[in-house]
């Protein structure tokens, strides 16, 4: 517990854990601001997204989609190579500290981070879609009414671990190559590559499936790579019309299957980042 | 600088079974194809400060880094206070302190909130410990401010302020003295023989000689990986201390040959030039006298008569490429001699 302490002590008084979550608010915010604007001037644009519950699904997005999961990666990258980067480890280690418990440690602060986090950033959102609504003219409904909580609560219980799966992800690439840098960039690479790389691979699959007639094809392999699985199940906490095209023809992995998987990768990318520290040679 | 350090809060696991803090038997470290260390032995007597010397890549460093269970040597044993020790037994460090390479922080902590994360790590350490160790090393006026906006010195300090948090009985100190100003640096070898006065053991490694001639009781030499002198300070500068006559031109050869049952190898001295005519023979200083006597019974009387012994001259005739076993001196009874074989 006592290194619990500490490693939130240094999260709460470092900047990057302020500056992300501003970063992220900010983005929203201006989204909001124009979409408000643009439904103001009569723009065209859809109310619904200023209308509760279904704003929760644009929170989402922000919190857990691209802009939220790069983040998260980027953080926990950050937080992790720190400590190489400073050579905090090695005095660490040198104090006859646990090498595993350390990394654990530091990945339960992280993970309460996170989740404080997140919930900085729904109620920015409903505070936003509030404004947003005012700008636009527009009755926003009530948040808190029993059915519209409990899609703020599902977006949430489903969401959290798919973001914690993410940021695991770059904890671990940061804490195998010893490297804040390195940890960011490779983190950030491997998300928008796979991203990238199931576009494709959902496109090869159409065309050979039915001679390019876009349709479903069922759950191929590539959907339970690391990060498109967190997209399975942030598809079930709360879905956009029109949303991305892989998704559309692409047969969704069942929630429960998913959620599995993520637990998965989360446990076996903490697990490599502490057998890793185990083993290592600290020579530098 | 007032120094007071309390009982310690932590101790080895069991009672001490012998007299040495740190023993190192044949220990063997390759980085690649490198090789840090080629069989070291090291003995480490219990509450003195031992000073390990060496040239830069000599394998001070590795040495420490497996003491601490940073890297784990290719081959030989390490003890702890008489027990052996592996990087495995991790809970044995809580005794331990160190700094080694440079101390490292957390930059956007002020320096207590970094003594109170790190004090979080390994054995338990108290509020009040924190502040003790920040008096011990003269930084409670700075313990609020920002790491960034410590000096090379009090970086420094602080480290050292780390390495004494969990009130170790050995302390491994790496290049402590770098960055301190010369306040500083003698406020830390106050400390460190309070420490040892306490019966800690601190092994120091420095390249500034003249503050390890000041500081240590006990000193290690290593060169390419092996150990080339261990043993008490004193004796190594008795064993090289050289005396320097002056001559006159036309008594040299007869002083040769008087001063030769002290120094079997003397060589004649060169005149025409400044500092001319000086026969260097190989004695303690205390035997001056009785060389002096010497040569004025035999109607030799010299215009100058200078006792040299420096660790620097020491340590340089020593770790010079072909030194080793053709040292300053032979190796006596209480020390370790092993010459380095060959080049890396």
């Amino acid at each position: 517990m006592r290194m619990l302490r500490a490693e939130l002590l240094k999260i709460r008084r470092r900047w990057a854990s302020y500056i992300v979550l501003l970063l992220l608010i900010s983005f929203m915010a201006l989204v909001y601001v124009l979409v408000g604007f643009s439904i103001h001037r009569g723009g065209g644009t859809s109310t619904a997204i200023l209308e509760f519950p279904s704003t929760y699904a644009v929170i989402d997005q922000f919190a857990f989609g691209l802009l939220g999961s790069l983040l998260a990666v980027a953080y926990a990258g950050a937080i992790a190579g720190a400590d190489w980067n400073w050579g905090v480890f090695r005095l660490v280690v040198a104090r006859g500290e646990s090498r595993g418990g350390y990394i654990v440690a530091k990945f339960a602060a992280i993970a309460i981070a996170l989740f404080i986090g997140v919930l900085i950033v729904f109620l920015a959102g409903i505070a936003l879609t509030f404004v947003a609504g005012a700008l636009a003219g527009v009755d926003v409904g009530d948040p808190l009414s029993s059915v519209r909580g409990n899609d703020l609560f599902r977006s949430i219980y489903l969401g959290y671990p798919v973001l914690l799966e993410r940021a695991a992800i770059g904890f671990a690439v940061a804490v195998l190559m010893r490297s804040q840098v390195a940890g960011i960039v490779v983190g950030i690479v491997l998300y928008i590559g796979e991203g990238i790389l199931g576009l494709l691979l959902t496109a090869i699959t159409v065309v050979n499936s039915i001679d390019g007639q876009p349709t479903a094809t069922g759950v191929q392999w590539f959907q339970f790579l690391p990060f498109s699985i967190g997209n399975e199940v942030l598809a079930h906490a709360s879905r956009l019309p029109g949303e991305d095209l892989a998704s559309n023809l692409q047969t969704a992995v069942g929630l429960e299957t998913a959620i599995i998987a993520v637990a998965i990768y989360l446990v076996l990318a903490v697990g490599v980042a502490v057998v890793s520290v185990e083993r290592s040679q600290i020579s530098s | 600088m007032t120094v007071t350090v309390p009982a310690p809060t932590s101790t080895p696991a069991s009672p001490p079974t012998s007299d040495l803090a740190v023993a190192a038997h044949g220990v063997v470290m390759r980085y690649g194809s490198r090789v840090a260390l080629q069989g070291l032995d090291l003995a480490v007597p219990r509450g003195v400060v031992y000073g390990f010397l060496g040239p830069n890549g000599a394998g001070k460093t590795t040495l420490m880094r497996i003491l601490v269970g940073l890297i784990r040597p290719n081959a030989g044993s390490v003890e702890l206070f008489g027990r052996a020790y592996s990087w495995r037994d991790r809970r044995r460090l809580f005794s331990v302190g160190s700094l080694i390479e440079q101390p490292s922080f957390y930059p956007y902590l002020s320096g207590r909130d970094n003594l109170r994360v790190i004090g979080a790590t390994g054995g338990p350490t108290s509020a009040r410990r924190i502040d003790e160790v920040l008096g011990f090393v003269g930084l409670t006026d700075r313990k609020s401010d920002k790491l960034k906006t410590y000096s090379l010195g009090m970086k420094q300090r602080l480290g050292i302020a780390m390495a004494l948090l969990s009130d170790p009985e050995l302390l491994l100190l790496d290049e402590p003295a770098n960055g301190l100003d010369p306040a500083g640096t003698v406020a830390m070898r106050e400390l460190l023989r309070f420490l040892t006065s306490q019966g800690k053991t601190v092994l120091v490694s420095s390249h500034i000689l003249p503050e390890v001639q000041q500081l240590a009781d006990v000193i290690g030499i290593i060169d390419r990986g092996r150990l080339i002198r261990e043993g008490s300070l004193k004796r190594l500068l008795e064993e090289a201390a050289l005396l320097r006559v002056r001559i006159a031109p036309n008594d040299a050869e007869h002083a040769l040959t008087v001063l030769a049952p002290f120094s079997p190898q003397l060589e004649a001295p060169a005149y025409g030039e400044r500092e001319d005519g000086w026969i260097v023979v190989r004695v303690p200083p205390d035997r001056a006298g009785e060389v002096n006597r010497l040569l004025a019974q035999n109607d030799i009387f010299a215009s100058g008569l200078e006792s040299t012994s420096d660790l620097e001259s020491v340590f340089l005739s020593l770790t010079a490429p072909g030194a080793g076993a053709s040292g300053p001196t032979a190796a006596g009874p209480a020390w370790v001699q092993a010459p380095p074989s060959g080049s890396r």
